[in-house]
């Protein structure tokens, strides 16, 4: 196997599988508070992309447009959650999980409508410059995506572990009635939860928009792949789950460089319903599945 | 300091306190025994606002707290020690215990001192996660954290609950050294003769209402007590056993 | 007669359109409404009856559809025969990756089939035997048995007759005893086990028939289109269909129908408008509103509409009828349980350990034990719901523990719930009926049967009422209606009194006993000491997961030991 190759597919991997990271972060942290998987969430990464690229379309310096977007991000998501989700707290789970579906399907059509049809794109935040490593070229981007993602990871993982409100969500996450016996006000959480993972999507979506563009329709993809890390964390473990986005990130660039670029995103689901069936069947035998619910 | 006048509660359609009176006062030991289902714990659920109160009128310190929320209650100087201690159990002990003082904030670190110069056990384990301790060190901590509310007047629900009969014994010791250091404690437990050895007064509680109130030593040493949780206790319960005693053999000689 | 009332404006609407809105045109939309609707009937009986939400359900009209373009193309079938094995197709792959991913929570169907579906387009679009990005060209007209219908006016009406045929097919599982059972399954899982209902199998039904359903649709909607490509069911169909089904409503297999029209006409009068690109905006946004605000969608409204028109009868006033004590006749021999060593352990708490017991045939046993004892775990444990770390339970010498729920509830085993488990969105006696689900007849046998069952509890007057408009108690009683209606030979109460006034405590005495005397073994989990000391013959006291004593009661009481585990043990004592 030629290194060169087999680097140049593992980093551009690693730079998408970001994105998935952080949009199954957003799903890790949403579903544990709220107890809803919220299938907008890869939305708010192409909101942030069309956002971001028009905004510095109009001339707005990109510091601006970045802060616009991100912002965009956190307001959407706190308004999905006040407007959509708050009334139907006590609703049957398919029904809130079918509202956020509804609301997907919103994001993308006012995408759309104000973005249009077209990929959007924007210049490398440093130039359209490229770099080394190993034989592989990369765009200078990649660094921005990278160094973003590392920053936000570290400041969400600042935030749960040594803030109050941050300690509150993982304790709202593990018990929350005893949450509220501490005065933790749930319905405040929540709604932080869902603007911090609308902003972390939504940043996620500008930063790689140099790169990959920013599509109106791109919503769905990463939303799957993100849900793939999530999943594999069993909707629990926020590590894993960025772990298997990452993973998702490298497998889809190995598939489309090793196999064929038409059927990349096949073997990525492939994969992710070859795991399902598996996780399933493991319990076919007993009545473990059964009664996990 | 807390008054419970003529409080009725439930769950939806489903009424589980009638008409319950009680009070506690400022530097007392109040317990309310009574057997499992009796209504104890949504009685302590219902001061703190987690079940909705149907009638009646909670006060603390003359304050209707009836109606808030409970991080409002909470806030008031009401802290709850739940059943089954309800830690979060992947959080590290001392994590456990800055989210007792999460509605009350001040001086965190002072209170953090003071838990653990009461509880040197937590000290030692403040970096391990809360489901690594034992049952009693469990409990310890489910106090602490209650207490780093800075709580005027704490709710302590079935602290004893699977616990060994020495851990038992333990954990009713620091509950006497509470209020020994002027904490108010309102303790339901099943465990009447652990409780009532360190209360200062006691109520029984029976199918939602409280059928006895004395002081806690005059209870430990009353037959009805035990009638509370065995059956028995009054001659109105007494006479619905006898009667239903009387159907079963009616029915099931004709069959 | 509601029913009928829709058939008749189903026929009369279905056959008048086309004769009264002429042209291509409109024949065209009223052909792919049609088309639409097949595949939405089905799916009211995943989403609106299993609460299964399958995010990829334009996936298996891209079967029926390139089963159709593939076959009628290239390969000169006839189009009714591609159709069916389309659908064959459909079912066969829905069913492949039903089976393992239904037992997982319900979110993850949604995703699965979502990916299923995008596999399937990226196989489309890059294979060669589906033409690939360009697609298959040139399918013929549809064909009723080698007869081309040369107009597309009786394609229009083979089509809705097929989807008359698909809602005939709706109702009649609507009517049936699956039909309830799906409704229980999606009010609540853990009692409609206790029913005897096997959840896993009738969501697969759903999951495979609405799959062949949705086949159907896009082999019929390409005959029309006449081309088939990778794009024709892409992501925004399956929107179409959770749209239609949702804003259609998802009670009844009209609100498929109603709510495929509902979809079409509104996207044709967007493109009227010029605002074909609102279409996702206004989908979407009806769909959470009509969520949020109106969940019945508008079938629920004219059915709202219509019962208000008819005047629904006032409730009747009386609800409790004097228990009729002859309603049910005794039948069958009580059976026996046996108990031993059954453990049971959640992470470093042994909630149970080496429990062994009997309750004799016939006997009314009460299991008592302070806080924390571990007897609504038993109950999980004999029941099912629960898996044995070891140990046996045996039921008439018949080995029980390795079976599911709704396997130990068909044997004849009922219980009741300590936090009432009704089915909310069924009538009382349709609650009751779901306690016949093992008993396969004539519904008009069951129905008597259940009748029975609440003539029996005292609940005649209350049959047609929604549970939720009854009184704590007497939700109760239809809950005991219910396990009587499986005919048990064991009955587990699990605290039955817990939330019942002094009154009702000692009615239902009387009905623990009227039932013991049917000849049912009874075991219940209790904390009123009036009703354990009073109704039981035998009792069974646990303790911190171990079994303490068991006896008669008035020996059990004075057992020092039992004193001891509900007082506990005094300070010095222990000390």
């Amino acid at each position: 196997m030629d290194l060169s190759v087999f680097v140049q597919l593992l980093l551009p991997g690693l730079t998408t599988g970001c994105v998935y990271a952080l949009v199954a972060l957003g799903f890790v942290l949403c579903a544990n508070v709220s107890g809803v998987v919220n299938f907008a969430q890869g939305e708010y990464v192409m909101l942030g992309g069309v956002i971001g690229a028009s905004l510095l379309a109009q001339g707005m310096p990109l510091a601006a447009a970045i802060a616009g977007a991100t912002a965009a991000g956190a307001l959407l998501g706190a308004l999905q959650e006040r407007l959509t989700l708050a009334p139907v707290r006590a609703a049957p789970d398919f029904i809130q999980i079918t509202i956020t579906l509804g609301v997907a399907v919103v994001l993308r059509g006012v995408a759309l409508i104000a973005f249009g049809k077209d990929p959007l794109s924007m210049p490398g935040f440093s130039g359209d410059g490229v770099f080394e490593v190993a034989g592989a070229v990369l765009p200078v981007q990649s660094l921005w995506v990278w160094g973003a993602s590392a920053a936000l990871l570290a400041a969400v993982f600042l935030f749960l572990m040594h803030s109050d409100a941050g300690r509150a969500v993982r304790a709202c996450a593990i018990n929350r009635q005893a949450a509220r016996l501490m005065g933790v006000d749930a319905e405040r959480l929540t709604l932080l939860v869902f603007a911090l993972a609308g902003a972390s999507a939504a940043l996620a979506g500008v930063v790689v928009t140099p790169i990959v563009l920013a599509n109106w329709d791109a919503g769905i993809a990463y939303g799957l792949k993100g849900f793939v890390g999530a999943i594999l964390g069993n909707f629990r473990s926020p590590v894993v789950a960025l772990a298997g986005g990452l993973g998702i990130g490298v497998l889809e660039s190995f598939a489309a460089g090793y196999v064929s670029s038409g059927y990349k995103d096949a073997i990525v689901y492939g994969v992710l319903l070859a795991y399902l069936l598996a996780r399933g069947g493991v319990f076919v035998f007993g009545r473990a599945a059964l009664l996990s619910r | 300091m807390l008054q419970l006048e003529r409080v009725s509660s439930g769950y939806g359609r489903s009424p589980v306190l009638h008409e319950v009176s009680l009070e506690v006062g400022a530097g007392e030991i109040v317990a309310l025994v009574g057997a499992n289902g009796a209504g104890k714990s949504t009685l302590l659920n219902t001061v703190m606002g987690l079940v909705r109160r149907t009638q009646g009128s909670i006060r603390l310190e003359g304050r209707d707290i009836g109606g808030l929320a409970t991080p409002a209650i909470v806030r008031t100087g009401l802290a709850q020690v739940p059943e089954r201690r309800q830690l979060f159990g992947t959080m590290s002990v001392e994590e456990n215990l800055r989210m007792g003082a999460y509605a009350r904030r001040g001086d965190v670190a002072g209170r953090l001192a003071a838990q653990y110069a009461l509880f040197p056990i937590l000290a030692e384990r403040r970096r391990q996660a809360a489901e690594t301790l034992s049952g009693g060190e469990q409990q310890m901590l489910a106090i602490a954290r209650a207490n780093m509310a800075a709580p005027r007047l704490l709710l302590l629900d079935e602290p004893s609950l699977g616990l060994a009969p020495l851990m038992v014994v333990r954990i009713m010791q620091e509950v006497a050294r509470l209020r020994a250091a002027g904490g108010t404690v309102l303790v339901v437990e099943q465990n009447a003769r652990a409780v009532l050895a360190i209360a200062d007064r006691g109520y029984v509680m029976e199918n939602g209402r409280i059928t006895h109130s004395a002081p806690a030593a005059a209870l430990l040493a009353d037959r009805s007590v035990q009638d509370a949780y065995l059956g028995g206790a009054g001659a109105s319960s007494r006479a619905a056993e006898a009667r239903i005693r009387a159907r079963r053999a009616a029915i099931l000689a004709g069959r | 007669m509601k029913r009928r009332v829709a058939i008749g404006a189903f026929l009369v609407l279905a056959l008048a359109y086309p004769l009264v809105l002429r042209g291509s045109y409109p024949l065209g939309i009223g052909i792919i409404t049609g088309a639409l609707a097949a595949g939405t009937v089905g799916f009211v009986l995943l989403l609106g009856y299993a609460h299964q939400l399958a995010l990829g359900q334009a996936g298996f009209c891209m079967v029926g559809g390139y089963a159709s373009a593939i076959l009628c193309v290239q390969h000169k079938w006839d189009p009714l025969l591609a159709l069916v094995v389309g659908a064959v197709a459909a079912m066969l792959l829905a069913w492949a990756i039903a089976g393992p991913i239904l037992k997982l929570r319900g979110f993850v169907l949604a995703m699965a089939s979502l990916a299923l579906h995008l596999i399937l387009v990226v196989v489309a679009l890059e294979a060669s035997f589906t033409g690939g990005a360009l697609g298959t060209y040139g399918l013929p007209k549809f064909a009723l048995l080698g007869v081309p219908l040369s107009s597309d006016l009786a394609y229009y009406y083979v089509v809705w007759t097929i989807v008359l045929a698909f809602v005939v097919i709706g109702l009649a599982i609507d009517g049936s005893r699956i039909g309830r059972a799906l409704k229980a399954i999606a009010a609540s899982e853990t009692a409609a086990l206790s029913a005897g209902i096997d959840i896993r199998r009738y969501k697969v039904q759903m999951f495979v028939l609405s799959a062949g359903m949705a086949s159907v649709c896009g082999s019929l909607a390409v005959h029309y289109l006449r081309a088939m490509d990778p794009n024709v069911f892409g992501f925004a169909f399956s929107l179409n269909f959770i749209t239609a089904v949702i804003v259609g409503g998802l009670e009844t297999v009209w609100g498929g129908v109603v709510g495929a029209a509902l979809v079409t006409g509104l996207r044709e009068l967007l493109r009227g408008l010029s605002l074909p690109l609102w279409e996702g905006v206004i989908m979407g946004a009806l769909t959470v509103l009509v969520l949020i605000a109106f969940r019945r969608g508008f079938v629920g409204f004219l059915a709202a509409l219509y019962d208000r028109m008819a005047g629904g009868e006032a409730p009747a006033r009386v609800l409790v009828s004097e228990p009729d004590t002859a309603a049910l006749a005794p039948r069958g021999k009580p059976a026996e349980l046996v108990l031993a060593g059954v453990s049971r352990a959640f992470g470093n708490l042994r909630a149970v350990s080496n429990v062994g017991f009997s309750v004799a045939a016939g006997s009314i046993t009460a299991l008592i034990g302070p806080n924390g004892a571990g007897k609504t775990t038993l109950f999980n444990l004999v029941c099912g719901y629960e898996p044995l770390d070891a140990g046996s339970v045996s039921y008439d010498g018949q080995r029980i523990e390795q079976r599911l729920p709704n396997q130990i509830a068909a044997l004849g085993i009922g219980r009741t719930f300590q936090n009432l488990q009704l089915f909310g969105n069924l009538s009382v006696l349709d609650n009751v009926m779901c306690g016949r689900h093992r008993f396969v007849e004539r519904e008009a046998a069951n129905r008597e049967r259940a009748r029975a069952a609440l003539a029996f509890v005292g609940l005649r007057n209350a049959e047609a009422l929604a549970p939720g408009a009854l009184a704590f108690g007497h939700q109760r009683l239809v809950e005991m209606a219910r396990a009587l209606a499986l005919e048990p030979r064991l009955l587990l109460l699990d605290e039955p009194a817990s939330g019942l006034n002094d009154a009702e405590t000692e009615r239902l005495a009387e009905l623990v006993l009227r039932i013991a005397a049917l000849g049912v073994t009874v075991l219940l989990v209790e904390h009123d000491m009036r009703l354990v000391m009073g109704l039981a013959d035998h009792l069974v006291v646990m303790h911190h997961g171990e079994k303490l004593a068991d006896g008669a009661p008035d020996d059990v009481r004075r057992e020092p030991a039992v004193i001891d585990a509900y007082l506990g043990i005094e300070e010095h004592a222990a000390a």
